[in-house]
């Protein structure tokens, strides 16, 4: 008699739902952090601090590359070892080691190996500190301020900097234009709270204090667009804050100086005369125009000190000559036109960088945007009833409440600003 | 007919009624609404509990449940002795000195008070947690040491701190380094004793820190209410014309009133005068000038050094305005000046300007009296 013996039932195998939760966790971590890790290989990086681009941002890296491999050797043999140890020496219900005092060579030999590291690490990065101080080699000198949420560039009266020197002062913001090949000492105020400057391809950062002055040497190998932000929080629009610097060759150099310097051109287009009416009733009492008078022939002084907690509005005299505005947050140009500049081959980019914005290349939505309603495009403490609690006094641009048509009279002026 | 505890509520009522009553005759306008209906809020709550405490006849539990009487919270024994109605007390006499001197007094005493308030409610709520006395210890202090020590800890130290700082006040000003450097010398000796014999007793140590304590805030007490020693206020470097045109008067000015820490490490220029001769040194650029350019609206810092063979002052021109806000223009020529500086010193000056050099008539300039012939333009874009 044969017994029917039940087969015994084989469970398909299946992974419970915690195996199959921590494999997709894992699965997730590894992906981020390769994207996390690939993401350093990009070339296209505008602020990557390792693709130095002049003598400054270059001594950094010397120091910081070797520095990083030795640091990164050091701590995977530490990992290496701690993790050895975890596994090895676990807790499996062995006996205890004999316990002893330990051993002078074991203690005393890490104890000198990172001594002797440290100091190695140590003397280049004083000397690099030392040489990233030095002022006395400078060739230009510009005074950078910074404000919520914008940067302004005074180039003093000097001797050096352009071919003759610069002999009445120069105000501009956003993009701070230096002759490439130069040593440019920046000297970094506040006109209100902290910021810091920083040109990732250029040098490294630099608070900006009020009532302090702090210098920062710059230097372009070659002429084109190099990009940076404040990175010091420094209230709603700190991301906001952004800054460029254009460096030229110095022929085109000595070309914008000449263009900066030149006597105010009154508008001859009728648009654009009758935009200069609407700047002045309007925009004039903060932004300053040089050289732009009254119908009586007097100057017209800004004074915004009245009306922003800074002291300071961006001075427009040569807007056009700019590629950005509103703290270098938007294109002045349009993206095609923008390409063309900033992409181009050194060789090529000061002289496009000194044409300016012309007409058809204007960003006018952008701007027109900006001159409606300018918090609401960039976060700012400028709203009626906060300045009406702040004395009277904006943080930014606020709100004009311009018309269409009267919008339309500012661009006509400014597109002449050039 | 009236239980202790609806006693207790009705005579707070009473109280806060007789309070809305007199705050709300006496105070007119905002402020009097404001405490008028906070008063009327507090009679309120308080006539709601007194309902309610006289409603429920204390919580006493029936007399027919005999064992209630051993077991129950109420049963529990008399309260301990606590330091909540001392602490109250201290707080209503701050109250009054605070009402009649200084607010600072009576803020505290409200402080105080709070504090008190805190204490004496969980004391009396860990009283009577349960039946169990040992128990009622125990999570009395769980609930209140946390808050105890720390703050116990923060007051006497506050203390200590506040008696040495009226000590250090009251001391000549070349008596204190050396009291400070004494009194920290025996503090270092003591502890170093103390350290190498561990087997002093501990009521030793308690009884010297207590003597030391007990010295200092006496000493503190004595010397804050006789007063601090004489403190001079130097006034800042002058803007009088008829100061920062004089060659040699001087004013008492402390030298270093601009010396902020901003200020002591990034100068925007350094002007030396020297044999006659005025330069301004700039950052960056190289050699002596004859100008400097300012930034408008930002703080600015002049080193000014005199090299010369006598006593000199610096004067900042700072151009020439017309005010006709008024009706009737007035001629302004703001200046401000630095004191007399000795030869070889030095003295720093922080100042701000708001209107461009177009804006002035006359250009900013810097200039040293005595010295006619020598002027430093300041260029502000």
């Amino acid at each position: 008699m044969t017994r029917n013996i039940p087969s015994p039932e084989v469970a398909p195998v299946h992974d419970s739902p915690r195996r199959v939760t921590r494999r997709r966790v894992g699965l997730a971590a590894t992906a981020t952090g390769l994207l996390v890790a690939l993401a350093g290989c990009a070339r296209n990086a505008p602020q990557d601090t390792f693709q130095p681009a002049g003598e400054n941002a270059r001594s950094i890296d010397n120091l910081q590359r070797p520095v990083f491999y030795i640091a990164g050797v050091i701590g995977i043999l530490v990992f290496a070892a701690v993790g050895y140890i975890v596994w090895r020496f676990k807790d499996r219900g062995q006996e205890l080691p004999i316990q002893g005092h330990g051993k002078p060579i074991l203690e005393i030999g890490p104890i000198v190996l990172s001594a002797a590291l440290l100091l190695g690490i140590g003397v280049p990065t004083v000397a690099t500190v030392f040489k990233l101080a030095k002022t006395s080699d400078t060739q230009c000198v510009v005074i950078v301020t910074g404000q919520q949420w914008w940067w302004e560039y005074t180039y003093p009266v000097q001797p050096g900097c352009a071919a003759g020197g610069i002999k009445q002062p120069i105000v501009t913001s956003g993009q701070l234009v230096v002759p490439a090949k130069t040593h440019v000492l920046a000297e970094i105020q506040s006109n209100d709270v902290i910021h810091s400057y920083w040109i990732p391809k250029l040098n490294g950062k630099r608070d900006a204090v009020p009532g302090r002055t702090h210098t920062l040497r710059l230097e372009a190998d070659q002429p084109g667009i190099y990009s940076g932000q404040c990175t010091e929080f420094c209230g709603l629009s700190h991301a906001r804050m952004r800054m460029q610097v254009a460096a030229l060759d110095q022929a085109h150099f000595d070309t914008w100086v000449t263009n900066q310097t030149a006597p105010y051109q009154k508008p001859t287009d009728p648009a654009a005369i009758t935009g200069e009416a609407t700047f002045q009733a309007n925009c004039s009492r903060c932004h300053q125009v040089d050289g732009m008078a009254d119908s009586a022939g007097k100057p017209i002084i800004s004074q915004p000190e009245l009306y922003v907690v800074s002291g300071s509005a961006p001075n427009l005299s040569h807007l056009m000559s700019r590629n950005t505005f509103a703290g270098a947050v938007w294109d002045l140009l349009t993206p095609a036109c923008r390409d063309k500049v900033w992409h181009a081959k050194p060789e090529e980019f000061s002289e496009l960088y000194l044409q300016g914005v012309s007409r058809e290349c204007l960003n006018e939505k952008d701007l027109r945007d900006w001159i409606r309603d300018a918090p609401a495009k960039k976060p700012m403490y400028s709203s009626d009833a906060q300045i009406a609690s702040n004395n009277g006094l904006s943080r930014g641009m606020p709100n004009l409440k311009l018309k269409d048509d009267q919008i339309s009279q500012i661009i006509d002026y400014l597109v002449t600003r050039k | 007919m009236f239980t202790t505890g609806s006693k207790l509520f009705l005579g707070a009522t009473a109280l806060a009624l007789v309070a809305t009553l007199v705050f709300g005759a006496s105070h007119g306008g905002e402020p009097g609404y404001l405490g008028t209906i906070t008063l009327i809020g507090a009679l309120l709550a308080l006539a709601a509990l007194t309902a309610i405490n006289f409603f429920t006849r204390d919580g006493n539990t029936p007399s027919m449940e005999q064992d209630i009487t051993r077991t129950a919270a109420a049963a529990a024994r008399a309260p301990r002795r606590s330091v909540a109605p001392v602490l109250a007390a201290v707080g209503v006499a701050l109250l009054a000195i605070g009402a009649e001197t200084r607010p600072a007094f009576f803020k505290g005493g409200v402080l105080v008070l709070l504090v008190a308030a805190a204490e004496w409610l969980v004391t009396a709520w860990g009283e009577r947690a349960s039946g169990d006395a040992t128990y009622n210890a125990a999570v009395s202090s769980r609930m209140l040491q946390p808050f105890q020590f720390p703050l116990v800890a923060a007051a006497g130290l506050g203390l200590v701190i506040y008696s040495f700082s009226r000590v250090m006040l009251w001391i000549n000003k070349s008596g204190a380094p050396v009291i400070f450097g004494v009194l920290g010398a025996l503090v270092l000796v003591g502890g170093y004793l103390l350290a190498s014999r561990p087997d002093v007793k501990t009521s030793m140590i308690t009884g010297i820190a207590a003597i030391a304590t007990l010295g200092l805030v006496s000493a503190g007490a004595v010397m804050a209410i006789d007063g601090q020693r004489t403190i001079e206020k130097h006034p800042t470097p002058a803007s009088d014309p008829a100061v920062c045109t004089e060659s040699t008067k001087d004013a008492h000015v402390d030298k270093r009133a601009p010396g902020s820490v901003a200020s002591i490490s990034s100068p925007t220029a350094i002007v030396v005068v020297k044999d006659g001769k005025l330069a301004v040194y700039s950052q960056g650029l190289r050699g002596a000038r004859a100008d400097v350019t300012i930034i408008r609206g930002a703080t600015n810092n002049l080193l000014f050094r005199n090299d010369d063979h006598v006593a000199r002052r610096f004067t900042l021109n700072l151009g020439t305005f017309t005010d006709s806000s008024s009706g009737t223009p007035v001629t302004k020529k703001p200046q401000a000046c630095t004191t007399l500086i000795e030869p070889g010193g030095e003295v720093w000056k922080t100042f701000r300007l708001t209107q461009p050099s177009a804006a002035s008539a006359t250009p900013y300039t810097i200039t040293v009296p005595g010295i006619s012939d020598q002027v430093l333009t300041m260029v502000v874009p």
